[in-house]
């Protein structure tokens, strides 16, 4: 084992800068943006009055509701983080296969193989954690010019303490290794050759149910729940499920999301009249999962971008006149702007890691398809086509998630015009932003269906 | 000029009279990779004729410049000199745009691996270069129904690569080439990767349908029995036309099991 190990960075081909870098990047994108909610949420939880004085007024009014704003922000941002790490870790193995196939011709047994594997992908997932802290290091200072209406954060209050910097590497680590060793149960490494288990991908309709079924418990809690634990601890029980059931919906569309693209996409495939809508139909129809999570982010920035433009009119209202209400309104508008530029680098380098990825898998079939008189044009169309679809869906189904939990939360919808107009705006920014992702590739497919000409 | 000049076989009939009209013909054909210290010549003057619905075999071992040679003349690489004529148009002079909607009208192509989209299901794997030529999905599917069942394939049309044998999956390739009515099929090592009775049963189907349909095909293989197939054969070295042999009628496909 240790002989294969040694001889294991020998064997691990650097297949080029650009394919060995995405993996780095995202992990490295993961762990700063972790780094920082968790290092915002702390600073607001520092600030918490202490709980010997029975009433406050000004800043100490109103941090306890900053504070579960900040709660709500951090449980719908991390997860997609941790996301992006699981992804960075598939991107990476896939990347891999050839070589270790090449290591199993050369007499690793399978578990030795795994064992490279993993240890490779945990090593650039512990590269990436330790850029990922650096680039958070870089980006505190200039977040505490931040106007959140009280009292300005230092860059000491926004950095998580000392210790939980490795515990935050560490964790990147073990998500990469894990996700890659998960990822490795569905694949078969021979020495002559990967066989991938393959079959013809159907998503279950247990996703839709499962999803219709939470919406639903979701709405009655928000309902009748503050009924049943209203009174427990001044409401803050209530609270904090209501914060947990906001992440558990939004963390579902992820659920049904596979399943939405699925299903639209088989339909796209058997009546699609353009090569292009073909084409991109049928590659979403054979990895539904893969199609949803180049627009996973975009959903996260979406619905966050639906919440900031209803809290946004709300705190312009009539109601909204004293010290502390304008303290809360300028909050508000900063932090939910932070949150949503977060959820937009997130997205952004979700997009354009896994985006930049595909068109590196799809080298020889793009090549193969150039030489058959495709041009390149009608290859972008293609991808365009392929990216176009899940879009189009995110967007419904951020809104309809969106509307869903201000509905729950202020009891009605928004009626202002003004919210549409903004929320408008927001999808045409995520559309322009995945559409930008995509054409990063583009240089790239041109390279390869060119290649040699 | 450095082509050995052509050696037909004895008792071959003379080639202008059996295929009057070449409609794919070379004219000192180089082709170099790299530069200065580090180049190398893949072809080093090279005169060929292609008449319509011939058959040509280019062989020769690894490296002698007969996969450059099939790439040249089908214009996917631009030779460094010489000319590459397709019914009087010369490939040289038009830009990559022009080549590849030539590629796509008037070429058929079959690699070794097939290179069918894995995504895609048997019949739309062979209507997508109809529908980037503009054909309707309808027109296409049509046309594809029908080439797919004349190929021994009826039943799998929905079938996606990876349900299907490497012989059927080469003949989807061989479908996909010739429903487009090219009047050129280049096939590079089209049985390479099958076993050998599964490599004659496609060679057959490729030659017939060439023949059927009018198309020259120009077959670039290491395997003497694969090129035994064609009309006629020529031998590579080192970027060179070696030898040439022109079957004779009665010998023609003897190669191939039928």
């Amino acid at each position: 084992m240790n002989a294969l190990l040694a001889a294991a960075p020998l064997l691990l081909r650097r297949r080029g800068a650009l394919a060995d870098v995405l993996p780095v990047i995202a992990f490295a994108a993961a762990t700063a943006i972790t780094a920082t909610v968790l290092g915002g949420a702390a600073a607001f939880v520092g600030r918490l009055p202490d709980g010997s004085a029975t009433a406050h007024s000004g800043e100490a009014s109103i941090i306890p509701f900053l504070v579960t704003c900040a709660m709500v922000a951090s449980v719908l941002l991390i997860p997609s983080a941790v996301g992006l790490g699981g992804s960075a870790a598939r991107l990476s193995l896939a990347r891999r296969e050839q070589d270790l196939a090449a290591i199993r011709l050369v007499g690793g047994t399978a578990g030795q193989v795994g064992a490279v594997a993993v240890l490779d992908v945990a090593a650039q997932a512990l590269l990436g954690g330790l850029l990922g802290v650096v680039l958070h290091l870089l980006a505190t200072p200039p977040l505490t010019a931040l106007d959140f209406g009280i009292a300005p954060f230092t860059t000491a209050d926004l950095l998580m303490p000392w210790w939980a910097y490795p515990l935050l590497v560490l964790g990147m680590v073990l998500l990469a290794a894990g996700s890659a060793a998960v990822s490795l149960l569905g694949v078969v490494l021979s020495p002559l050759g990967v066989a991938r288990n393959s079959r013809t991908v159907r998503m279950s309709v247990m996703r839709l149910v499962i999803w219709a079924g939470l919406v639903v418990v979701f709405l009655v809690f928000a309902q009748f729940g503050s009924m049943l634990l209203g009174q427990i601890a001044d409401g803050m029980v209530f609270m904090a499920v209501m914060i947990l059931f906001i992440g558990a919906v939004v963390a579902a569309v992820n659920l049904v999301g596979p399943y939405l693209v699925w299903a639209v996409a088989l339909l796209a495939a058997r009546m699609a009249p353009t090569p292009a809508l073909l084409v991109g139909a049928r590659r979403l129809a054979s990895d539904p999962k893969a199609g949803w999570r180049a627009v996973s982010g975009i959903t996260f920035a979406l619905v966050i971008a639906g919440f900031l433009t209803v809290l946004a009119l709300l705190t312009r209202g009539d109601g909204f006149r004293g010290e502390e209400d304008l303290m809360m309104a300028t909050a508000l508008s900063t932090g939910g702007l932070l949150t949503l530029g977060i959820a937009a680098v997130l997205a952004a380098v979700s997009t354009g890691v896994t985006q930049t990825a595909r068109v590196i898998d799809q080298a020889p079939l793009l090549r193969a398809q150039h030489v058959a008189g495709t041009q390149v044009g009608q290859l972008h169309r293609a991808r365009i086509a392929e990216i176009t679809l899940p879009v189009l869906l995110s967007s419904v189904l951020a809104t309809f998630t969106a509307l869903l939990v201000v509905m729950a939360v202020l009891g009605a919808a928004p009626q202002d015009p003004m919210v549409a107009i903004q929320y408008l705006a927001s999808v045409l920014g995520a559309y322009a932003l995945v559409i930008a992702a995509v054409l990063v590739g583009s240089p790239l497919v041109r390279r390869y269906a060119l290649r040699g000409a | 000029m450095n082509t050995a000049p052509p050696v037909p076989h004895p008792s071959a009939a003379p080639q202008a009279a059996a295929h009057p009209a070449p409609i794919l013909s070379a004219r000192a054909l180089m082709r170099t990779y790299g530069s200065a210290e580090t180049a190398t010549r893949a072809l080093d003057g090279v005169d060929l004729d292609i008449a319509r619905a011939d058959s040509l075999a280019v062989m020769g071992p690894s490296g002698c410049g007969k996969t450059t040679l099939l790439h040249v003349l089908a214009g996917i690489l631009a030779p460094t000199s010489g000319t590459v004529h397709l019914d009087g148009r010369d490939l040289a002079t038009l830009g990559e745009k022009r080549r590849t909607l030539l590629r796509r009208s008037d070429f058929g192509f079959v690699f070794q691996d097939g290179q069918l989209l894995p995504e895609l299901t048997a019949l739309e794997n062979v209507i997508l270069p109809r529908m980037l030529g503009g054909t309707s999905r309808r027109a296409a599917t049509a046309e594809a129904r029908s080439w797919l069942d004349r190929l021994g394939l009826s039943g799998m049309h929905d079938r996606r690569p990876t349900q299907l044998s490497g012989g059927q999956a080469q003949r989807v390739a061989v479908a996909r080439a010739l429903a487009g009515r090219p009047s050129v099929v280049f096939a590079d090592e089209p049985t390479g990767a099958l076993d050998q009775e599964t490599g004659q049963s496609v060679l057959r189907t490729l030659v017939d349908s060439c023949t059927e349909t009018g198309a020259s095909l120009v077959m670039v293989t290491h395997d003497a029995k694969v090129a035994a197939a064609c009309r006629r054969t020529v031998a590579m070295r080192d970027g060179r036309i070696a030898r040439e042999y022109v079957r004779p009628e009665a010998q023609q496909g003897s190669g191939v099991a039928r």
